[in-house]
């Protein structure tokens, strides 16, 4: 119905409880957490002949409910949606294996499996969607399923006042968004987007114009650009750090994509000229990001921060809009999610050794912890940009594409000088955070911590090795994120798939 | 370009980086002394590697090894160069980097997590060697970060003093320098759509004068702060004199010659017409650089910090013979990097020594040394003479062609600041020297030992190269030579 990878997670997700219950009968402690496991593994199985069929096709499309009614309700997959849902369900896959130990002193591992498998069949539906109805609906799945996770430890005060404060920003953005839908519809007749692209490149009016802004806001509010990032810094420190990795990692990623997806397709730079305007948006955010996360003395929250700074770094790739630009920010959204899931799931590792966030009281516990502390090094590394890791090769492709396109649109000589800058402001925290986690002498709080457990090991040394993959070998992933920016590009192959 | 033309160079680099881990995993069983040794094993194989191509590179050829694409969406090519320039240095790298690690097994036996301090030091010899050898923009300054990174965590894991602070100023001055050089490299591929260091120079005449020297300032700021040239050389005290000691010999050594290195590869190559506009302003930066580095050094009391001022003052002499861009003061310059790496490794060899020995670091409480450590002393004496400028060592032959250099392209007052600024060399060496080998011996010092044999074995073989590169100037000179004579030909033609 929904193609095998997101149909997979999806019945996973409904016979979760059952196994869960099924577990606890039989006394099989991990039974569920097993059963996660396999669903995303299966998945991701399924992901691959997928994927070998859009590269071969370009464009695939598929009915989700059956029948053709004014190209509602599909699928339109390309290069681009694989590039972004296969990382979503890969970095899903990673958190799962990362929560059968993390999660092991938390109850209702029914739920807590559950819902993160719906959150990324929601994640994934949102890639693959070709209409705004379709979008809407996996948007909401996503925003619905990561509310509660982000408040699952809901014995705790701050995860309930982070969790209301995102549904309350979150759902204010979803309604802003599916108010531009409406304006939309009046104006097109339509949701699905191929119609939407005819109607919207012919004429610009003032309504597509102001629909177009609160679109910007609806999806921004996902990805955490500045001025609409308030929520990010609370709900991320909360969550659990495996779903604090999901959130960081992948989930504000699908903002990320709805914006490059509608403002390509849709608003196309050529008809609407927001190239500036993103861009202030984009060093706005990496700026507040970065100047905040030097300031903060919580792990998490740094790490929170940071992410904000990332987000207006692939928004910068945005505003750019040439093949370069997008490659490039698709590429850092790639790195990105590596590097901060990797993080996440360090400082999680931390804090379930430690039982604490805060930066001084952790201070030397990666001199206790050498595996965990090694990955740390090389996610924080890979985060500032620093060669040979991931995140350099990314940052400067955007600084890169910034300087090209500068020959036409002087402006963005600063904007990318301005990028630069901020990356050298952020290797000051995050070699701060290394020096405070692997270099100080072990405090008191973490004297008789021990390693973590092997499947949350797992988990990172993979990333960590990807991380130097990347950085070292980095073609083959180029090459990735140079075909779903190409695809993004090539907007007559997708629309004439709709309008023949 | 993309068959594969060798492994030679590949190899030279990519064993110690596979060493490293190897290192550090297998460290605990090997132990302190075995893990040095293979460390050591390891980089005597790739300074090996890197002489195999001494024949064709004398004899005035281009090595290039080439192992196909690497990112094709940029058509870069995984290169690696080895001509007049890159060959010298990349030996004396090596070379500097495998005598540091004999010296490290007996200097680290107090240290901690001797494992980690050994794969650091390969990733760190691998990141230089890198450097020089690299034949794209892009390559160059993913060994030039790589460069960083291992430093770093050497000094701010191993390093005395307040290690932690230090690391840190080093980091962030050296990768505020690299971001710098990263916007120039970027700047350059926008403009002509190549990263390729030996086809950049026909496609360079394209761009207008102005974003030429814009491209040009914005990549010697990055090369200039890994010289430690007078403004922004703070970094350098701290860190060369906290670092471990073997690592200051490494840092101070060699790791800061790279960015001479770089000023000749790129700086000039690349940008003849430009560097014409700036030489006079950094022949006054370099002469400044001297002086400052001098004074400040004659003020030190801390062994080892005296050392690291002075190697801020001998950059400026390389720097000097460099902005001579006449064949006989870049030449110097040159021969001055090498020479200087020798001696310097040495002296900061022979400060370990004592240090170890005693356990002081400061020349006042010293003293009355010579009888007691006699082979250090004379040691020191070879370095510091050689660093002055006094024949038949080295660093006489060098320093002579730079101010020749310096004479011969018109900068008279300069050059003759220069000349001036070897006495204040001089002065300093001989007051260190005094201070810590003549004198009263005191108390506590009278039954104090030469240093272990295997960090003597070093500081020998570097004593003896001082000597012979005095005397026999003429063999690293004909390899040195013509590299300056083939850049400063360029000079002629922009």
């Amino acid at each position: 119905m929904f193609t095998w990878p997101i149909n997979l997670l999806v019945i996973f997700a409904i016979t979760t409880p059952l196994v869960y219950t099924l577990g606890v009968k039989a006394s099989i402690k991990k039974l569920v957490d097993v059963w996660a496991v396999i669903g995303f593994i299966l998945s991701a199985i399924s992901f691959y002949p997928l994927y070998l069929k859009v590269s071969s096709e370009k464009v695939l499309i598929h009915y989700w409910v059956g029948i053709q009614f004014r190209g509602v309700a599909l699928f339109e997959i390309d290069m681009l949606s694989i590039f972004m849902a296969g990382l979503f369900i890969f970095i899903g896959l990673l958190t799962a294996i990362y929560s059968t130990r993390y999660m092991e002193h938390d109850t209702r591992h029914g739920e807590y499996y559950a819902l993160l498998l719906l959150m990324v069949s929601g994640m994934v539906g949102v890639a693959f969607a070709g209409d705004f109805f379709t979008l809407f609906i996996f948007w909401e799945v996503m925003c619905l399923t990561s509310y509660v996770l982000v408040a699952f430890r809901k014995e705790q005060w701050e995860p309930i006042e982070a969790g209301f404060k995102y549904l309350v920003m979150s759902s204010a953005g979803s309604a802003t968004m599916l108010f531009a839908m409406s304006i939309l519809y009046g104006i097109v007749g339509s949701l699905n987007f191929a119609y939407m692209h005819k109607a919207l490149s012919e004429s610009v009016t003032p309504w597509s114009m102001i629909s177009l802004a609160l679109i910007v806001v609806g999806f921004g509010v996902k990805a955490a650009v500045t001025p609409f990032h308030t929520w990010l810094p609370d709900a991320h420190p909360a969550a659990p750090s495996s779903i604090s990795a999901m959130l960081s990692g992948v989930v504000i990623k699908t903002g990320v994509y709805g914006l490059i997806r509608v403002m390509m397709l849709l608003f196309t730079p050529e008809s609407y000229h927001w190239h500036t305007a993103i861009a202030i948006l984009a060093v706005l955010s990496m700026t507040t990001g970065n100047l905040m996360a030097l300031l903060q003395s919580d792990l998490k929250r740094l790490l929170a921060f940071s992410s904000i700074g990332h987000i207006g770094y692939i928004i910068f790739g945005l505003s750019i809009a040439t093949v370069y630009g997008l490659t490039g920010s698709l590429f850092h959204v790639l790195n990105h999610a590596l590097g901060k899931a990797l993080l996440f799931l360090c400082s999680g590792a931390f804090l379930l050794a430690a039982g604490t966030r805060d930066l001084n009281q952790l201070a030397g516990i990666g001199r206790k912890m050498k595996i965990t502390g090694f990955t740390f090094i090389v996610g924080s590394l890979a985060l500032a940009g620093v060669p040979p890791l991931n995140g350099f090769q990314s940052e400067f492709m955007l600084v890169l594409a910034g300087l090209q396109v500068g020959a036409s649109r002087n402006l963005w000589y600063l904007f990318s000088a301005l990028m630069l800058i901020n990356i050298l402001f952020s290797v000051g925290y995050y070699l701060r955070i290394i020096q405070v986690v692997t270099l100080h002498e072990p405090s008191e709080s973490v004297s008789r911590v021990k390693e973590a457990p092997k499947p949350m090991l797992f988990s990172m040394v993979l990333i960590a090795i990807l991380c130097i993959l990347i950085g070292i070998y980095p073609g083959p992933f180029v090459n990735l994120a140079n075909q779903a920016a190409q695809s993004v590009l090539s907007v007559e192959s997708f629309v004439k798939l709709i309008i023949h | 370009m993309t068959e594969i033309t060798g492994f030679n160079m590949l190899l030279s680099i990519l064993l110690p980086t596979i060493a490293a881990p190897i290192c550090y995993f297998g460290g605990r069983k090997f132990g302190r002394v075995g893990n040095g040794i293979f460390a050591t094993f390891i980089l005597v194989i790739s300074t090996g590697l890197l002489l195999a191509s001494w024949n064709r590179v004398s004899s005035g050829e281009k090595v290039i090894e080439s192992y196909g694409v690497w990112v094709g969406l940029f058509k870069l090519n995984v290169a690696f160069l080895h001509d007049n320039l890159s060959f010298p240095i990349s030996i004396l790298i090596s070379g500097i980097a495998m005598l540091a690690a004999v010296y490290s097994i007996a200097y680290m036996t107090h240290e901690h997590d001797q494992e980690m301090y050994f794969a650091a030091l390969l990733l760190f010899t691998a990141g230089m060697v890198g450097v020089v050898l690299a034949s794209n923009l892009i390559l160059f300054y993913l060994f030039w970060e790589m460069m960083l990174v291992p430093s770093y965590f050497l000094i701010a894991y191993w390093g005395t003093g307040r290690p932690r602070i230090i690391g840190f100023k080093y980091f962030m001055f050296t990768h505020a320098g690299a971001a710098s050089l990263l916007a120039g490299i970027l700047l350059t591929y926008a403009y002509t759509a190549t990263f390729d260091l030996l086809g950049l120079p026909n496609l360079l005449s394209s761009i207008s004068p102005g974003m030429l020297r814009i491209i040009m300032v914005l990549m010697s700021i990055g090369f200039a702060v890994k010289l430690a040239i007078f403004p922004v050389h703070t970094w350098l005290p701290d860190a060369h004199a906290e670092a471990p000691t073997p690592i200051s010999v490494l840092l101070s050594g060699v790791m800061i010659k790279t960015g001479a290195y770089a000023i000749v590869r790129m700086s000039i190559t690349l940008f003849p017409s430009e560097s014409v506009k700036v030489s006079y302003g950094l022949s006054v930066l370099a002469v400044i650089t001297m002086l400052w580095g001098g004074f400040m050094a004659l003020a030190q009391t801390d062994i080892k910090r005296l050392l690291a001022y002075s190697s801020v003052s001998q950059v400026g002499y390389i720097l000097f013979g460099l902005m001579s861009l006449n064949s006989l003061g870049v030449g110097g310059g040159l021969f001055h990097i090498v020479n200087h790496g020798v001696a310097k490794g040495l002296l900061f060899m022979c400060a370990g020594a004592i240090i170890y020995s005693t356990g002081i670091r400061d020349i006042n409480k010293l003293g009355g040394l010579a009888s007691k450590m006699p082979l250090t002393a004379v040691a020191t004496l070879c370095g510091a003479l050689s660093i002055a400028g006094t024949p038949p060592f080295g660093g006489f032959a060098s320093e002579w062609m730079i101010f020749a250099g310096g004479f011969a392209s018109g900068n008279t007052v300069l050059s003759s600041l220069a000349i001036a600024a070897t006495m204040v060399t001089v002065a300093y060496y001989l007051r260190m020297i005094k201070k810590v080998f003549f004198g009263v011996c005191p108390e506590s010092l009278s039954d104090v030992k030469e240093a272990p044999s295997s960090m003597l074995l070093p500081m020998a073989i570097l004593t003896f190269l001082t000597v012979i590169f005095g005397i026999f100037a003429f063999a690293p000179l004909q390899i040195l030579y013509p590299a300056g004579e083939a850049v400063t030909r360029l000079i002629v033609r922009g």
